[in-house]
C-alpha cells in the first residue's frame, strides 16, 4: 500500500509543522485571539473555502489552482485558520461534508503547497522556498542588492509587517504579507524575500492610504542562520546582520528600485497608518471587528472565487450568524484565558484540533 | 568591582546590550520621549507600538514570548529585548537608568 503510506506521511508532516509553529510562546493576538474573532463565521467561512477549492479542483489544473493563491502563507493560513477547524465543527454538527471528504480536501490543499514551493512545502526545515536555484543566483548576481539602504530597508520590512497586521490582524494578516527564503547562496549568505501585496486593501478598509500595490525587498544576510516555521515567524541563533538589500515596487511583474527618499516616506506613512489603523479597529463596536474578521477570512479564497466566476464576499448567512452569536464570544484582549481548553496543551490537543482525521468531540 | 544590583529578568527575544532612561507606556498612552535612547517597558506590544519601538534602543515586556510582535521587531532592527519580565512595570520608573543586558535576560540599576 505505497499510496496510503505517503498519504499518512504528507498529514504528518503538516501536524508536525503545525505543532513546532504553535509551540512558541507568542503574546496576546491583536484585536484578540482567533477564536474570539471567528468563532461566529468559522463553519461558514470554512464551507466556502471547501465549496469552492472542490469546485476548482475539477474545473483546473492543480497548478492553475495554487496560482489562485497569491502565497503560500495563504494557503498555509486558510488550512490552519478555518478550514480544518471550521470542517470538523460542520461534520459533527451539519453532518456535511464528511470526515473522509475533509480529509480528503486537506491532503488536496497540502498538494498546492508542494506545487508552489520548491522544497519543504511545510517548512520543517525552516524554509519556505519558492524560488529556483537559478532565479536565486539571478537576483544575487544582478547587481541591484547594495548595502546603501541597509538601515531602511530594516525599518520598512518592520513597518510595512507592522502596516499588514494592522490591516489584516493577526488572523488573516497573510493576505497582505509573505516571506520567502531563506534561500542558501553560498559564503554563510542567505537570502529572504519580503513580499507584500496591498492590491485587495481597499475591500475590506475605506480610506486607506496610498501605499504601493506590491513591494519587495530583498535582504542577503550574513553569518545569520535564520529559519521560518507554518507560521512565518522568523528565527535566529545568531543576529540579523544585513549585508546587502534592495527595496522594489512591482507593477504587472516589472520590478522598479526604490529611491532612498521613497523608501523613507512609505516608512513614515506605514508606521502613521499602523497606528490610526489599530486606533480605529480599536475603538469599532465588538460586531464590526467580527465583520471586517470575517471579510478578511473570505478574502483568502477571493483568487479562487474570481477563477470560477462567483462571489467572494461573506453571504447573508455569515451576517446572520455574527448577530445570533452576538458578543458571547468576545472577552477582551487583557482579559485572563478561559479555563477550559484555553489553546492546546498537549500533543494530542494538537491533533484533535488541526488534523483532519481526528473528529471534533 | 561594584555589584549591579538587579532590577527585572526575562527573557532574551534580542541579544545586545544598551543603557537608557526607562519609557513606560500602554495601550493608552503611546507618547514618543523626546529624550533618544530610551528603553520602553510595556506590558506587550500590538502594531501600534511600532513608532514607538523604531525610536527606542531597547525593549522589555512584561508578558509574551519569543515570536511575539515586540520580539520579532527587535529581533529584525537590532535592538535588545526581553520578555516575559513580569512586573517590570511596577518595579521600573519613568526616567530611571537602567543597563539592559537583554542577552542574559537581566535589567540592572544603572545610577
Amino acid at each position: 500500500m505505497p499510496q496510503m503510506v505517503l498519504f499518512m506521511t504528507v498529514l504528518d508532516e503538516y501536524i508536525e509543522s503545525v505543532r513546532v509553529a504553535y509551540s512558541k510562546p507568542a503574546g496576546n493576538n491583536w484585536p484578540a485571539r482567533g477564536r474570539q474573532i471567528m468563532s461566529s463565521y468559522i463553519r461558514l467561512a470554512a464551507m466556502k473555502q471547501f465549496d469552492l477549492v472542490e469546485k476548482a479542483r475539477k474545473q483546473f489544473s492543480k497548478k492553475e489552482v495554487a496560482e489562485m493563491f497569491w502565497s503560500t502563507t495563504q494557503i498555509r493560513y486558510t488550512i490552519t485558520g478555518e478550514f480544518v477547524v471550521g470542517l470538523k465543527l460542520c461534520e459533527r454538527d451539519y453532518k456535511s461534508p464528511s470526515l473522509s471528504q475533509i480529509v480528503d480536501s486537506t491532503e488536496y490543499l497540502l498538494s498546492l503547497l508542494k506545487e508552489k514551493t520548491v522544497e519543504d512545502s511545510f517548512c520543517l526545515n525552516g524554509k519556505n522556498n519558492i524560488l529556483s536555484k537559478e532565479k536565486v543566483a539571478e537576483i544575487v548576481s544582478s547587481g541591484k542588492l547594495t548595502p546603501e539602504n541597509n538601515s531602511s530597508a530594516k525599518m520598512l520590512s518592520v513597518a510595512l509587517a507592522s502596516f499588514s497586521w494592522a490591516y489584516g490582524f493577526d488572523t488573516h494578516f497573510s493576505n497582505f504579507m509573505d516571506i520567502e527564503g531563506p534561500y542558501f547562496v553560498g559564503e554563510g549568505m542567505q537570502l529572504l524575500v519580503r513580499e507584500f501585496n496591498f492590491s485587495n486593501l481597499g475591500l475590506v478598509w475605506e480610506n486607506i492610504p496610498r501605499v504601493p500595490k506590491r513591494v519587495r525587498i530583498y535582504l542577503l544576510y550574513k553569518n545569520s542562520d535564520i529559519s521560518l516555521d507554518w507560521e512565518l515567524h522568523t528565527q535566529t541563533k545568531s543576529e540579523f546582520d544585513l549585508a546587502k538589500c534592495a527595496v522594489v515596487s512591482v507593477a504587472n511583474r516589472a520590478e522598479r528600485l526604490m529611491s532612498a527618499e521613497e523608501i523613507n516616506s512609505l516608512i513614515e506613512l506605514a508606521a502613521n497608518s499602523t497606528q490610526k489603523q489599530v486606533e480605529f479597529v480599536n475603538s469599532l463596536p465588538v460586531l464590526d471587528k467580527i465583520r471586517k474578521g470575517a471579510l478578511l477570512s473570505f478574502l483568502q479564497v477571493k483568487g479562487v472565487a474570481d477563477a470560477l466566476g462567483e462571489d467572494w464576499k461573506p453571504s447573508k448567512e455569515v451576517e446572520a450568524a455574527i448577530l445570533q452569536k452576538g458578543e458571547g464570544v468576545w472577552f477582551g484582549r487583557n482579559s485572563p484565558p478561559q479555563k477550559q481548553k484555553s489553546s492546546p496543551a498537549s500533543a494530542d490537543d494538537w491533533l484533535a484540533t488541526f488534523d483532519p482525521r481526528i473528529p471534533r468531540e | 568591582m561594584v555589584e549591579k544590583k538587579i532590577l527585572c529578568l526575562g527573557v532574551c527575544a534580542g541579544k545586545g546590550l544598551v543603557e537608557g532612561r526607562v519609557h513606560l507606556a500602554s495601550d493608552a498612552d503611546l507618547s514618543i520621549p523626546k529624550e533618544k535612547g530610551f528603553v520602553l517597558v510595556c506590558s506587550q506590544t500590538n502594531p501600534s507600538y511600532l513608532i514607538l519601538l523604531m525610536k527606542s534602543s531597547g525593549v522589555i515586556t512584561e508578558t509574551g514570548g519569543i515570536v511575539s510582535h515586540a520580539a520579532i521587531i527587535s529581533r529584525e532592527i537590532g535592538i535588545p529585548c526581553i520578555v516575559g519580565a513580569k512586573d517590570a512595570l511596577s518595579v521600573l520608573k519613568e526616567g530611571q537608568k537602567v543597563l539592559l543586558d537583554a542577552s542574559n535576560g537581566v535589567v540592572y540599576d544603572c545610577p
